[in-house]
C-alpha cells in the first residue's frame, strides 16, 4: 500500500518491473494521502496476522515501533555493508533499531528554509545563516499588516516536533539520545530553543502558526504573507510553479543555527521493509532493489519530486537546485529510533503546543516534558 | 426462531464487551512483545492515577453538556419552524439534513480554514461587525479550541435532533391543541402543556443518543485540533485510539474502553432520570 500515485509514476515504475521479472506480480494499492491513517492500516493488517502486505511502505517514525512488534524483515545482511554505504547516514539510522537495518531508503525529506529572492534582494541582504539573523531581517522586512517575517508550523501535530527538534539541534541541543536514553529537554539549550519559538509567536510569525500544519503555512507564505518559510521539499515545486504568484522569486537555504551551532534538518521520507511472515520475501526484496537503483529512484525525482536518499544520485546531479537540496538533506537528524517513539512524540507535541500558546512558560512545559519522557524511557514500556 | 438472533447478538456485542473486559486484566503491548501476559489488577491501578485520562473525561463530559444542550434548543426550534411551515416543508427537511450526512473529517478540514487567522471567514465576520479589532487564532487558544469544536459539532448534528422531533411533532394529534384553544390557552401554555409533555419520549431518545455519540467524539478533534493546543481539547476516545493504534498498548487501551463505557453508563443512567421518567410521572 502506497501514497496517493496521482500521476501515476510508481504504477509505470511497477509495471517496468513486472515486465523484467515476469515471475513476480506486483499489486499496488493507493491508500490515504495521510501517513498517520496509512499507519494505522497497516497496525490494523500486521495485527491480525494477515498477509495482505509483503512490502510496507514506511514512514522513518513507524520502523522502530513495528521492528519491536516483530512484524519486520530483518534486511541488514541482504546486502554488503558497502552497498548500505551509499545511503545519507541519518536516512538508515532513523530505520535501525539495535544496530539492525529494517528499512531501505527509497526517498528521503528534510526540513528547509524558503526565503523570497525579490525581498531579500532589494534589501541587499543574505539569506539568513543565524537565529538571530533570522529574527531582524524578519523585523526589517515584514510589513506590519501586511505581511508576516516566519511562517512554520506550530499546531499540536508531529510536525510541530520536526520544527522544534531544528531548532534545538541549531542550539545545540539534543532531545533524547537513543544510546544512553538520557533525556535533554530540560538543559539550557533546550529551553533557548523554545523560548526563540514562543517568542516568534506574535513579533515575527502570526499568532496563527500555532494552529498550522503544513498547507497551512505555505498558502500563508505563497500569497506573499511571509517573507521566509519552514517547510519540506516537497512545497518547492509548488511554489516554483510557473503559475504560482512566486515563480521564480523563491531561494531555499539549510534552517539557521546559533552563533557556531550547525544548521539541522529533521528527516522525513519513506522507504520500503518487509513483512517477516510473508511467504514471498526473495520476490519483495527482488522489487526493493529495483525501486530503491538509480534508474528508479531518479526517474521518480525526475517526474514527481521525490529525493532521493542515495549520495550517488547527488554526485552525480549537475542541477545545482539538487546541489543545494543536499547541502541540506546530508545533515538531517532522525528522529529517536525507540519503539516508544510515539508516546515520547505526543508527550513533547503537547508541551511544546502548551508553551506556544502560552498556558506554559517555556521552562516549566520543558521540565514537565522532560520528566514525563523519562518515567516513559525508564519504566520500560509501560507494563 | 429466536437462536440465530441470540448468536448474532452474541457475536456482534456480547463476544467484543467480554473480549474487552477480559483484556483489561492483562498486560499486552510492545514490552511484552505483543503477547498476553496476566496483570491483575494492574491496569486499573495505573488507570486510577492516570490524572490525563480523567482530565480527558472531565473535559469530554463538559464538551458533551454544552454541544448536546445547544443542539437540544436548536433542533426544537428548528423543528418547530419546519412543521409549521407547511409549504415546502420537503425541500426544508432535506435542507436541514445536509450537514448531518456530510463526511464529519472533510467538514472538520473546512472548518480548520474557516477558524485560520489570516484566511478564515470567521475573523472575518466579526471584524466587520466590529466585535474585534484583531484577527484571533481560534484554534490556537484553549477556549477558542473548544468553542470552535462545540460550533462545528452542533451544526453538524443539529439536524439529527431537528428530524426526530419533527417527526415526534406530526404525531401529536391535532385535537388537542384545538381543544386547548378553546380553552383559551395562550401559544406558549400549548407549547408547554401539549407539544413538550407530548414530545418526551421523542427527546429522551434523541438526547441518549446524541450524548453517547458526543461522549465519543473523535474524527472532528483528530482533524481540527489533534486535542491542542497543550492538550486543551484531548477527548476520551482520542486517548483511547492513541493508546491502542499508536502506543500498540492494548491491555491498558482495553482498561480505557472499560472506563469509558462505565462513564457512559453512568450518563445514561442520569439521561434517563431526567428526561426518561418525568413522563411517566404525569401519566
Amino acid at each position: 500500500m502506497m501514497e496517493p500515485d496521482g500521476r501515476g509514476a510508481w504504477r509505470e515504475m511497477f509495471a517496468r518491473f513486472e515486465r523484467e521479472n515476469p515471475d513476480i506480480r506486483v499489486v499496488m494499492i493507493e491508500g490515504p494521502a495521510a501517513t498517520d491513517t496509512r499507519e494505522d492500516i497497516y497496525v490494523n493488517s500486521l495485527l491480525a496476522g494477515s498477509n495482505d502486505y509483503d512490502l510496507v511502505y514506511a514512514d522513518v517514525i513507524w520502523i522502530p515501533k513495528f521492528a519491536a512488534a516483530g512484524w519486520l524483515e530483518d534486511l541488514t545482511d541482504y546486502w554488503s555493508p558497502a552497498q548500505w554505504d551509499d545511503f545519507v547516514p541519518a536516512s538508515l539510522a532513523g530505520a535501525t533499531v539495535d544496530g539492525r537495518i529494517f528499512r531501505v531508503p527509497v526517498q528521503m525529506n528534510g526540513g528547509l528554509l524558503y526565503y523570497r529572492r525579490d525581498e531579500l534582494a532589494e534589501a541587499g541582504a543574505e539569506p539568513p545563516r543565524t537565529f538571530a539573523d533570522l529574527v531582524a531581517l524578519s523585523k526589517n522586512l515584514a510589513e506590519p499588516g501586511r505581511s508576516w517575517g516566519y511562517v512554520w508550523q506550530g499546531k499540536q501535530y508531529e510536525g510541530l516536533v520536526c520544527n522544534y527538534l531544528e531548532i534545538l539541534t541549531g542550539f545545540g541541543g539534543y532531545w533524547i539520545d537513543v544510546e544512553s536514553l538520557s533525556v535533554g529537554l530540560d538543559a539550557p539549550e533546550a529551553v533557548r530553543a523554545l523560548a526563540f519559538l514562543t517568542d516568534a509567536v506574535g513579533t515575527i510569525s502570526p499568532y496563527g502558526v500555532t494552529t498550522y500544519a503544513e498547507e497551512e503555512s505555505r498558502l500563508l507564505f505563497q500569497s506573499g504573507g511571509a517573507v521566509f518559510l519552514r517547510n519540506w521539499p516537497y512545497v518547492y515545486k509548488l511554489l516554483a510553479a510557473e503559475k504560482s504568484p512566486l515563480f521564480e522569486q523563491i531561494g531555499i537555504a539549510p534552517m539557521p543555527s546559533s552563533e557556531g551551532g550547525r544548521p539541522a534538518a529533521t528527516l522525513g521520507g519513506a522507504g520500503f521493509a518487509i513483512v517477516k511472515s510473508s511467504p514471498s520475501k526473495d520476490a519483495a526484496w527482488r522489487l526493493i532493489e529495483f525501486l530503491s537503483s538509480m534508474d528508479t529512484v531518479r526517474f521518480l525525482n525526475d517526474r514527481i519530486g521525490l529525493q532521493p536518499a542515495r549520495i550517488s544520485f547527488y554526485e552525480q546531479s549537475s542541477d545545482p537546485m539538487q546541489q543545494s537540496l543536499y547541502s541540506v538533506l546530508r545533515y538531517t537528524t532522525a528522529r529517536p529510533a525507540l519503539p516508544q517513539y510515539a508516546q515520547a512524540s505526543d508527550i513533547l507535541q503537547r508541551h511544546l503546543s502548551a508553551a506556544l500558546t502560552r498556558q506554559a512558560s517555556p521552562d516549566a512545559a520543558l521540565r514537565a516534558a522532560a520528566q514525563e519522557t523519562r518515567l516513559l524511557l525508564g519504566g520500560g514500556t509501560s507494563r | 426462531m429466536l437462536s440465530p438472533l441470540i448468536v448474532l447478538v452474541g457475536v456482534l456485542a456480547v463476544y467484543p464487551v467480554v473480549r474487552m473486559i477480559v483484556l483489561s486484566g492483562f498486560a499486552q503491548n510492545l514490552g511484552t512483545g505483543l503477547e498476553a501476559e496476566f496483570a491483575g489488577l494492574g491496569n486499573y491501578e495505573r488507570l486510577m492515577a492516570d490524572g490525563p485520562f480523567w482530565a480527558a473525561v472531565g473535559r469530554t463530559l463538559i464538551f458533551t453538556t454544552i454541544a448536546v444542550t445547544l443542539e437540544l434548543i436548536l433542533g426544537v426550534l428548528v423543528a418547530l419552524a419546519v412543521h409549521h411551515s407547511g409549504v415546502g416543508r420537503g425541500l426544508a427537511r432535506t435542507l436541514t439534513l445536509i450537514p448531518w450526512v456530510l463526511p464529519t473529517s472533510a467538514l472538520a478540514l473546512g472548518w480548520i480554514w474557516m477558524f485560520n487567522d489570516q484566511f478564515g471567514v470567521v475573523n472575518d465576520l466579526l471584524l466587520r461587525v466590529g466585535v474585534l479589532s484583531q484577527p484571533r487564532a481560534w484554534l490556537g487558544e484553549p477556549v477558542g479550541a473548544s468553542t470552535a469544536l462545540v460550533l462545528a459539532d452542533v451544526w453538524k448534528t443539529t439536524p439529527f435532533i431537528a428530524l426526530l422531533v419533527l417527526a415526534g411533532l406530526q404525531t401529536i394529534p391535532q385535537q388537542l391543541y384545538d381543544a386547548a384553544a378553546i380553552d383559551g390557552a395562550s401559544r406558549w401554555q400549548r407549547f408547554r402543556r401539549i407539544t413538550l409533555p407530548m414530545l418526551q419520549p421523542v427527546l429522551f431518545v434523541a438526547v441518549l443518543f446524541r450524548a453517547l455519540q458526543s461522549f465519543g467524539i473523535f474524527d472532528l478533534v483528530y482533524v481540527m485540533t489533534g486535542g491542542g493546543p497543550g492538550g486543551a481539547t484531548e477527548m476520551v476516545a482520542l486517548t483511547t485510539y492513541r493508546t491502542f493504534m499508536r502506543y500498540l498498548d492494548f491491555g491498558y487501551g482495553a482498561t480505557l474502553l472499560v472506563a469509558g463505557s462505565v462513564v457512559m453508563a453512568a450518563l445514561t443512567a442520569l439521561i434517563w432520570l431526567l428526561l426518561g421518567r418525568v413522563g411517566r410521572g404525569r401519566e
